[in-house]
């Protein structure tokens, strides 16, 4: 009740900016924009549904003034508490800002809304043969303001890199209500520090991203689609360093573990042969490129001791592949009522000490771990299949999911490829960076946020 | 106002519904969500959500949560994309169920049409004894018994009764043995199970209406309506056990009929159509080859596939007890589909195989003025075969 008296005047306010049918206060209201798709849970006070950048400038300027805490929030798909009001106060739900406002083939760019769904631009963006390469599994949800912000990857990112390589300039709201404008139009930009990447990545915490400018290419005119088995998933692993020392970069290369493919078999009745690893992998480029390339691939390949490996012949059989990959996610769901998606990142040279270790860990901790993940670049989702209802069970993975975390450090990686900090990670970053980089984060961050408005509570950075 | 809700029956899906892990998948399908402007409570996501709020007494039953738990079409679009492969439709049946049993549902439209269907035996309020109105005196001699029954369903007796006449016509051309209940025929229950108004049909409705049909002789009942063809096909079963008669969509008997050629099309009908899923028939039962093989035995037809088809259809936005609770939305659902899918195929006719669809569709045209004309299963059948002149002609 003091709650609401509190913020009674503050909804008058926001009424006034947006609409009294933009702003949500009932209980059943909040408690769905309570959660994210993390495990963690809190609820706001308030829903704000901003639809241009004016709204959202007034919004936080509000916010600012009245010491209200605010979260950015997309479609709600992050998995690591990004979108969680962990301190309460308003949560800025951006998915009605979804314009595309420019698609610029001589440019090479388009220019966005935040709340546009990564699908539909990528939709969009083919009807004109191109593309922006990031892309995240959750496409069909996720928005690119929440890509963004988190600097979503997916398969891609092997070739092109992730959100954060895609990114020309940005409009951000700071937290004081200000707008700025960041990097610029042009494929090339050396101008002042690049706060461009700054906000890409800040996981909501240093300001509303309100417009983006970002790079595209050509769709690529061929592409080879590659499969492979291995009986040992280090060799697996290996394949990756030695095709880049054939001068090759394949387009996406991901791996499925055993656990993995029996489950997608299982859910999608395929038949994918059931090794310890299987490898699909994809050339894109010019026709003959492609064969040329392809052709080195296969013969790294069977050197590394890959077997059964083919080219996907028909169109059908790449989608095949490519649903198989994708229904992974969904397969393993099958397994067990909670999955936790891990997505630590090592140095290729690495992989197969680290797949190695993930499966010590898995025996160690005698939880189930189903392995995949865009191993080309180095980036692996080994998924703990677990029930966060059995508060033993729940210990175990829990710990075994830090250790998993802590051996990526070790091994020279990164505790998250393209998922982000959030809630999730936020006691390893200081393991990662060591006290002093990270205190120049909460530096940033108090210098951009004085009043510490702007998704407080994220990263480990403070209260 | 804080009560101990105890949801009893949905104790089933207590552990489904927390195995959500709200990975949003479902957003790109719900043809609701897409209108209400993606705002989160409009979502299957956000309708778990409710559904376990209420469940752990997190939240009460307000208006506002009923109308949301209301603001679904049950065309199960969202199951085709959830990870953990959540039935939510049939979750969100289980929970209008609950809040009518708690007295807080179903909400005031619905209670309207309900007091209907127990007055007039419809929906509509029309009267029981003008049911069988649609029926053209030359035609209605028919047999008291026969093997075959066609039900023709509440809307296709008082709102598209083009559907009735042309189902009628080619059973008789194909010289079926057949009948028709009637006055006798009422409401199958189907508007009252979607709207969480379950426990009336198992007691009453289904038992009725299956004596009626036993009493009658039929071994097969055909249906063109979707929303009968499954509240017999699968939920009389699981109140009352495997029926004394065979279930069978008009579209699997035309099947049948074509293949036995029973029925003949004589002349080229040279027509550009497409094909609507409805959602009950399709992605609730699977048939989705019948319809299309029937349109693709008709000489001269140019039939088109839409983008999204089969189990990726777009909902109508006419089930579920939708579109009698939120006209507006639904018709505008309905163009939605029309605009995104059917026009793009630049076709002269949709076609489609429930009452329901032909209705919200024909609704969106004319809101729309859109130069597209929709037609049920049986009217183009009808029309390929070529014996009548009195149905419109198409361009």
């Amino acid at each position: 009740m003091i709650r609401k008296r509190k913020f009674k005047s503050v909804i008058q306010k926001l009424r006034r900016i947006v609409g009294p049918q933009n702003v949500l206060t009932a209980a059943e209201e909040l408690y769905c924009y309570s959660r994210d798709s993390s495990s963690f849970s809190a609820m706001p006070d308030i829903v704000v549904r901003p639809h241009d950048v004016r709204q959202v400038a007034r919004i936080v300027k509000l916010a600012n003034r009245s010491l209200i805490p605010i979260t950015p929030r997309g479609a709600g798909t992050n998995l690591t508490g990004a979108a969680i009001p962990l301190r309460g106060g308003i949560v800025v739900d951006l998915s009605g800002m979804n314009r595309i406002l420019e698609i610029d083939r001589t440019n090479l760019r388009t220019i966005v809304e935040p709340g546009v769904v990564h699908a539909d631009l990528e939709r969009e963006l083919a009807k004109y043969r191109l593309f922006w390469p990031p892309d995240p599994a959750s496409t069909d949800a996720c928005t690119i303001g929440g890509v963004l912000a988190e600097s979503g990857g997916g398969m891609r990112a092997l070739k092109y890199g992730t959100a954060r390589d895609w990114v020309l300039g940005l409009e951000v709201v700071l937290p004081n209500g200000k707008l700025i404008r960041t990097g610029s139009q042009t494929l090339k930009c050396a101008s002042g520090f690049d706060l461009t990447r700054l906000f890409t990545r800040s996981e909501g915490m240093l300001g509303i991203i309100v417009k983006a400018v970002l790079k595209l290419r050509p769709l690529p005119e061929s592409l080879i689609r590659i499969t492979g088995t291995y009986d040992e998933l280090e060799s697996a692993g290996s394949t990756v360093g030695k095709i880049f020392e054939a001068g090759i970069v394949p387009t996406i290369m991901e791996i499925l573990d055993k656990p993995t493919i029996e489950a997608v078999n299982k859910f999608l009745k395929l038949k994918l042969p059931e090794a310890n690893a299987l490898i699909i992998l994809d050339i894109d480029g010019t026709e003959e490129e492609c064969e040329k390339l392809a052709k080195k691939v296969e013969a790294v390949m069977v050197e590394m001791g890959a077997k059964n490996v083919r080219r996907a012949a028909t169109a059908k059989e790449m989608e095949d592949l490519y649903s198989a990959r994708k229904a992974a996610f969904p397969a393993l769901c099958q397994l067990k009522p909670t999955i936790l998606i891990e997505d630590i990142t090592v140095p290729v040279s690495e992989l197969s000490s680290m797949l190695k270790r993930i499966q010590e860990l898995s025996r160690k901790y005698g939880v189930l771990i189903a392995t995949l993940g865009h191993v080309g670049d180095g980036n692996l989702h080994p998924n703990i299949c677990t029930d966060d209802s059995n508060p033993e069970e729940w210990r175990r993975a829990m710990k075994c999911f830090r250790e998993i975390c802590e051996s990526a450090i070790e091994l020279g990686g990164t505790i998250s490829g393209e998922h982000g900090i959030g809630i999730a990670k936020a006691a390893l970053l200081e393991e990662e960076y060591g006290r002093e980089a990270v205190k120049v984060m909460r530096d940033i961050k108090r210098v951009l946020d004085p009043n510490n408005i702007m998704n407080p509570g994220k990263m480990g950075l403070g209260a | 106002m804080k009560r101990n809700l105890k949801l009893p029956a949905l104790k089933q899906y207590e552990e489904k519904i927390y195995s959500c892990m709200r990975c949003g998948f479902c957003r790109s399908t719900c043809p609701i969500l897409l209108k209400r402007d993606m705002e989160e409570t409009f979502s299957p996501r956000g309708r778990i959500l409710l559904i376990r709020g209420l469940m752990s007494n997190e939240l009460d039953p307000s208006t506002r949560l009923v109308e949301k738990i209301y603001s679904c079409t049950t065309c199960r679009h969202c199951y085709s994309t959830c990870p953990p492969r959540l039935e939510i439709d049939r979750i969100v049946e289980a929970t209008r169920n609950q809040l009518v049993k708690l007295g807080v549902a179903p909400p005031k439209a619905h209670r309207a049409i309900t007091s209907k269907i127990e007055s007039e035996n419809n929906p509509f309020g029309e009267p029981k004894n003008a049911r069988a109105r649609w029926l053209e005196s030359e035609e209605s001699v028919l047999p008291e018994k026969a093997e075959v029954l066609y039900w023709a369903g509440c809307m296709a007796s008082y709102r598209t009764q083009a559907t009735a006449r042309a189902t009628v016509r080619i059973l008789k051309h194909a010289g079926v043995n057949f009948t028709i209940l009637g006055k006798e025929e009422g409401c199958c229950g189907s508007f009252l199970l979607r709207t969480g108004q379950r426990d009336v049909v198992e007691n009453k409705y289904a038992k009725v209406n299956v004596a009626k049909i036993a009493d009658r002789g039929a071994k097969t009942v055909v249906t063109a309506c979707a929303g009968c063809f499954r509240t017999f096909h699968d939920e009389y079963p699981e109140m009352l056990g495997t029926l004394p008669f065979e279930v069978l969509h008009v579209s699997q008997y035309l099947e049948g009929l074509v293949k036995a050629r029973r029925i003949g099309f004589s002349k080229e009908l040279t027509m550009k159509v497409t094909y609507h899923d409805p959602c009950h028939l399709g992605r609730h039962l699977s048939i989705y080859e019948p319809p299309r093989n029937v349109m693709n035995a008709i000489p001269g037809i140019v039939f088109s596939e839409m983008v999204k088809s089969h189990e990726e259809s777009r909902c109508c936005g006419a089930g579920g007890g939708f579109r009698s609770a939120f006209p507006e939305l639904s018709v505008s659902v309905a163009m939605d589909r029309l605009k995104l899918d059917v026009l793009p195929t630049s076709v002269d006719a949709v076609v489609t195989a429930c009452p329901f669809c032909v209705k919200n569709f024909e609704d969106a045209v004319k809101r729309g003025g859109m130069r597209l004309q929709v037609l049920d299963l049986p009217e183009l059948v009808w029309k390929a075969m070529g014996i009548d002149r009195s149905l419109p002609s198409v361009a």
